[in-house]
């Protein structure tokens, strides 16, 4: 049984990128929406699993949209359609949601800092490699100060992300906190950001890093689609 | 945009821009799930070979599972 998956929303005339596959190595096609377009590609299946493979797919897609210049509204990964007319009639019918996504993306594409640990101590952790005391009180003592040094990492991490928070203010319209984010990544912020900004974006981030305990590091995403800020649900 | 990919290249190894394969598909795992997916009453999210998100992808089948026997109790 086929089905349709829709990676998301663009203005019409928008062209996929012909040397990025969809998922499964299919053809990206363009479903007309009137002054705005879908991309769209076939899954021969009717229960769609969420590969890592076909994530960075769905995501390889909707990058090479932003790297052409377009503005995106990205579908989040998940749920499939029937057919075509499926898609089309679950777009038109959130039409005004759509306008308001377009608006909210026209021009603008998705940064993430990402907080993460180096494996180095932190520099506030205290050096105790000189006492020497019992094996049980050692053994009591690393655990007490690997609870202690975790606590000093998050704390780090906190200061890491608020301190980039507040860097990166003036460039940003919107940021996001990610809650709970996979570890490694210890923080995490999405950052709605203007393409003409993206540049100074990056480097704004590189003075933070450049200044963090180097028992953290960051990590930049992006520039990629809006997941975080304007996503297409229909279905 | 090809530029700016040069320019973050140049960045110290403190930031790393796009270049952190498993970091880059965590943080894609957190923002592109659909997280309540229903396709026709059909629902399937499964997630392999990424250590780092079978955790939260187990709670969500879990909790898919539950809700499949209608086991979620509504919250107080």
């Amino acid at each position: 049984m086929m089905a349709v998956h829709l990676y998301g929303v663009l203005d019409a005339g928008a062209d996929p990128t012909p040397s990025i596959p969809g998922l499964d190595g299919r053809v990206v096609r363009v479903l007309s929406l009137g002054d705005r377009c879908a991309w769209v590609s076939d899954v021969a299946e009717s229960r769609l699993e969420a590969t890592p493979e076909r994530i960075r797919a769905h995501d390889a897609v909707l990058s090479g949209a932003i790297a052409q210049g377009y503005s995106v509204v990205p579908s989040l990964f998940g749920r499939l359609h029937a057919d075509d007319a499926a898609v089309i009639a679950g777009l038109e019918g959130s039409a005004a949601a759509l306008d308001a996504a377009m608006t909210m993306v026209r021009e603008r594409v998705e940064m993430s800092v990402l907080v993460v640990p180096t494996g180095a101590a932190p520099a506030a952790m205290p050096d105790h490699q000189r006492e020497s005391r019992g094996p049980g009180y050692a053994h009591l003592k690393r655990i007490r100060d690997q609870v202690h040094a975790e606590q000093i990492l998050l704390g780090s991490a906190a200061e890491l992300a608020q301190s980039a928070t507040r860097a990166l203010a003036g460039l940003c319209i919107a940021e996001r906190v990610v809650e709970a984010p996979a570890p490694p990544v210890l923080m995490a912020r999405a950052h709605l950001v203007a393409r003409d900004n993206v540049a100074r974006y990056l480097r704004a981030v590189k003075l933070e890093a450049a200044g963090a305990d180097p028992a953290l590091r960051i990590a930049v995403r992006g520039p990629g689609a809006a997941y975080s800020f304007a996503a297409v649900q229909i279905g | 945009m090809d530029e700016l990919l040069h320019a973050a290249a140049g960045a110290e190894s403190t930031l790393d821009v796009n270049d952190d394969e498993p970091l880059i598909l965590s943080d894609l795992l957190n923002r592109v799930l659909d997280k309540g997916v229903v396709i026709s009453g059909e629902v399937t999210i499964a997630v392999a070979g990424v250590d780092l998100v079978r955790l939260d992808m187990r709670l969500l089948l879990v909790s898919v599972e539950r809700l499949a026997r209608g086991a979620i109790e509504p919250p107080k």
